[in-house]
């Protein structure tokens, strides 16, 4: 009984894991338990599903009875949404978000300028992670010239400010194709990422393991991807994701200052740009865009912070002092009984 | 030391180089300078197109071209705007003072907020309160700053100037506001339910009565303090200086800052007829002789650290010439919001200054650029309060488990003495790295908040400029920023090295 109690104990302050669990059992129960990380993974694939099955993708058509570009052309009460509250029973009614000035439906438009911020998001946040991991890798792993010469360009992209380059880039690329401008913004987010990875690099390249590796014969890029990068997961992991929220706002600053996705396309940023000067009339074409952009970067930061806890190894989750309290109080009743 | 500043220094030029050659590729392909003229009427169009092709060397391969700028730019010439026909090193100069007027601030009150929530956050880590303030803190670092500014315009300027018609507070909205008040300060301060419960009830009830109060006596119409009330600030203030800083025991320092405030109550009634002919540096000058009167009395005092008493009872003095000052200039505000050009809608949502009414005074142009500036300083301390905070918990929470605030309060340290002198002097040591950076960020403009209140500072200049595709006042802009960040990056790295000890440089 008191075995038992002491297990409880243990399992409270997170120290089962020395039981030998594999890393990703433990981190995927750390962030389980993680309750802001959960509600937000889960909220943010709803989302996602909403976003992508509504209106369809490419060809595929989704189950919206408007599409982006369709016109209405009876304006209902002004193109007021017909969303509404039944207690906590909603009915959506013909257009949930409203109507633009033109009759346009602005759920469709909003979910349309929200698969293109996702797409804009992840692919600047992969392309960004995936530059920064081979440029961090290779500046900490072979050290000396390279990782001089490497470190003095990151320098370089760090001396501009995000905003500015990126408004640049996003003026001569934001117009052609969103898919585009996520690219060659991801080329210019991976600077922080870079370094964070080789700091990793310059202490791990230093271990047993990576020795224990060339003595049997493993080479160079084997070490750099096989061995030491699935020991530096967890900074990646983290800091992919929290780029992604920061790629979220970005694109949606950089579209709403006119640098960034343009007319016809459309985004979350660009909507709330082109819709602007209607706020005081119709301010619901203002509302649900800003909503979507900040449902994705704060679930995502929240994702992030979680991961970040779970990675840690450092953390260790201390109990409420209420629950500590009644575990006390129940191993003193298990010693008087015995 | 200096070896080791001198080689960043002379890396940094290099990286600087680098960047600027980067950035003119890129920005030289931004567009066309040419579009307006190409698509123009003008009879002359051809020599206007030939001339400005001559100007901005755009006959030159942009790889080449930048040598071009780099050679006046070394001279310190860094070519003209041409549209207006501007120097860009005056247009600098005007877009800088507009943008340090507008972040200083901003950046001050944002970085003494969060590290104060911060702080308390920490020290009630898990509690309801520390919860809360985390997930306000990412809501704030999730939203997009252009959507916060469009509805602090739409609610906050146009809200308050609407609620100035009829400046009366309904009861419903003084319990509710009352309410808020009492929850946020009952789950800030630690302690036993019944303390809290207490502590947060009495909170809420003097919000709501005060505000009630001001709402009965037409008080935003016609704001002031007066003697009485800019004594009870004195008397909160000279107690959470004394309390935070060496602790309600301690006898001369107490009796100190008591005095200081007493001399500035008294100061009251000279000060004001003194302010009536007050400028900006003047206003400056008092400021130093309150802070050093305060010193001196502290001094006078004495006791066993004669030292902390003067350091304290200075900073009451300076508040003190606050409280007076603010005072007096709320006596101006009824003629300034009554003035033909403001017509009882003080708050601004766009723009600097209003131009009707320049040349009428020190308070009346104060308070101009107050109504001005209130809703951007606003935005921008919401959009960088969120990192300070978590930065600051962070920090904190890391240093108080720390081996020697245990030591400490083995020891017997009052737990003042544990937070305030072992616990948050180390936990800034992050925190003061960190604000070069941002600081020397900051100089390049808020390029959204600036471009959405229309307030043309560093961040509007360079979108205007990039939108004409003006490389020369691009290049300008950039040189300022890049040099600002290198700059920055470095006074960081010092800073670490100078503030902890344990960090070693090797040149």
């Amino acid at each position: 009984m008191a075995n038992m109690n002491a297990e409880a104990q243990a399992a409270a302050v997170g120290e089962v894991e020395t039981k030998g669990l594999s890393l990703g059992k433990i981190v995927w129960g750390r962030f389980v338990r993680h309750k802001a990380a959960m509600i937000s993974a889960i909220v943010l694939t709803i989302t996602i599903l909403v976003v992508l099955t509504s209106i369809g993708v490419g060809p595929i058509p989704g189950w919206w009875m408007w599409s982006p570009t369709d016109i209405d052309p009876t304006i209902q009460n002004n193109g007021r949404p017909t969303l509404q509250f039944n207690g906590i029973v909603p009915s959506f009614g013909e257009h949930p978000f409203g109507q633009d000035q033109i009759g346009r439906d602005v759920f469709a438009r909003t979910m349309r300028g929200a698969q293109v911020s996702l797409l804009v998001m992840v692919l600047m946040g992969i392309i960004a992670t995936a530059v920064g991991v081979v440029i961090g890798a290779f500046a900490g792993f072979y050290r000396g010239k390279l990782d001089n010469v490497l470190m003095r360009l990151t320098e370089v992209i760090i001396a501009i400010p995000t905003i500015v380059v990126t408004a640049v880039i996003g003026k001569v690329f934001g117009s052609s194709s969103p898919a585009l401008f996520g690219i060659v913004l991801g080329l210019l987010l991976w600077p922080g990422l870079a370094r964070l990875v080789r700091a990793e690099y310059l202490s791990l390249r230093e271990r047993e393991f990576v020795d224990a590796a060339r003595v049997a014969g493993a080479g160079d890029r084997s070490i750099i991807f096989r061995h030491i990068l699935p020991n530096s997961i967890g900074v990646v992991i983290v800091n992919a994701t929290l780029l992604m929220a920061t790629a979220t706002i970005l694109e949606a600053a950089l579209s709403f200052l006119g640098f960034g996705i343009q007319a016809p396309n459309v985004s979350l940023g660009q909507l709330i740009n082109e819709y602007q000067t209607s706020f005081s009339t119709r301010p619901w074409l203002f509302w649900w865009p800003g909503f979507f952009i900040i449902v994705f970067a704060l679930t995502i930061n929240l994702i992030g912070d979680g991961l970040r806890d779970a990675f840690d190894p450092r953390q260790r989750r201390i109990p409420k002092t209420k629950e500590m309290k009644k575990q006390a109080i129940a191993k003193a009743e298990t010693e008087v009984a015995e | 030391m200096l070896r080791f500043i001198t080689r960043r220094m002379i890396t940094a030029v290099g990286v600087l180089l680098a960047a600027t050659y980067l950035f003119f590729v890129l920005a030289a392909n931004a567009g066309d300078p040419l579009e307006d003229l190409r698509a123009s009427s003008q009879p002359n169009r051809d020599y206007l197109i030939e001339q400005r092709t001559q100007l901005l060397h755009l006959d030159v391969n942009p790889f080449v071209r930048y040598f071009y700028w780099l050679g006046a730019a070394v001279q310190g010439d860094l070519g003209k705007d041409y549209k207006t026909n501007q120097e860009v090193t005056t247009m600098l100069g005007d877009a800088m003072g507009q943008t340090i007027k507008l972040v200083a601030f901003a950046s001050v009150a944002a970085i003494v907020i969060g590290v104060l929530v911060g702080i308390i956050s920490a020290l009630r880590q898990y509690s309801g309160f520390d919860y809360g303030i985390t997930l306000v803190a990412f809501l704030m670092y999730s939203l997009p700053s252009f959507w916060v500014a469009v509805l602090l315009k739409q609610w906050g300027a146009i809200g308050f100037n609407n609620f100035l018609a009829d400046p009366h507070i309904p009861p419903v909205a003084l319990a509710i506001i009352g309410g808020a008040m009492g929850v946020v300060v009952g789950s800030a301060v630690g302690g036993e339910w019944k303390r809290r419960l207490m502590i947060g009830g009495i909170a809420g009830v003097v919000t709501a009565a005060v505000l009630g109060f001001m709402s009965a006596t037409d008080w935003f119409l016609d704001p002031g303090l007066g003697p009485v009330v800019i004594f009870a600030l004195g008397l909160a203030i000279a107690i959470i200086v004394v309390f935070l800083g060496i602790g309600l025991n301690n006898k001369p320092a107490r009796n100190a800052a008591l005095t200081v405030v007493l001399i500035g109550v008294a100061a009251y009634f000279p000060m004001q007829s003194a302010f009536e002919y007050t400028s900006g540096p003047a206003a400056l000058g008092s400021l130093i002789g309150f802070i050093a009167m305060g010193a001196f009395v502290g001094w006078l005092f004495g006791g066993p650290d004669r030292r902390v008493s003067a350091r304290l009872a200075g900073i009451v003095g300076g508040f003190m010439y606050a409280f007076l000052w603010l005072d007096y200039i709320m006596s101006w505000w009824q003629t300034y919001s009554n003035t033909s050009a403001i017509g009882g809608r003080p708050i601004a949502t766009v723009g600097s200054s209003t131009p009707e009414l320049t040349g009428s005074g020190f308070w009346i142009g104060t308070i101009d650029t107050f109504t001005h500036m209130v809703l951007p300083i606003t935005a921008l301390i919401l959009i960088s309060l969120a990192g300070y905070t978590r930065y600051m918990r962070g920090s904190m929470l890391e240093v108080m488990n720390l081996d020697y605030i245990r030591t400490a309060r083995a020891k017997g340290m009052p737990e003042r003495t544990v937070v305030m002198r072992h616990g948050f002097r180390n936990a800034l040591i992050p925190i003061a790295t960190l604000i070069p950076l941002d600081l020397a960020a900051l100089f390049g403009g808020a390029v959204i908040t600036e471009t959405v209140f229309g307030w043309s500072g560093m961040g509007r200049l360079f979108v205007g400029a990039l939108n004409e595709v003006n490389v020369n006042v691009l290049m300008g802009y950039f040189l300022v920023t890049g040099i600002l960040l290198l700059i920055g990056t470095i006074i960081a790295d010092v800073l670490y090295v100078v503030l902890d000890p344990r960090i070693r440089v090797e040149s």
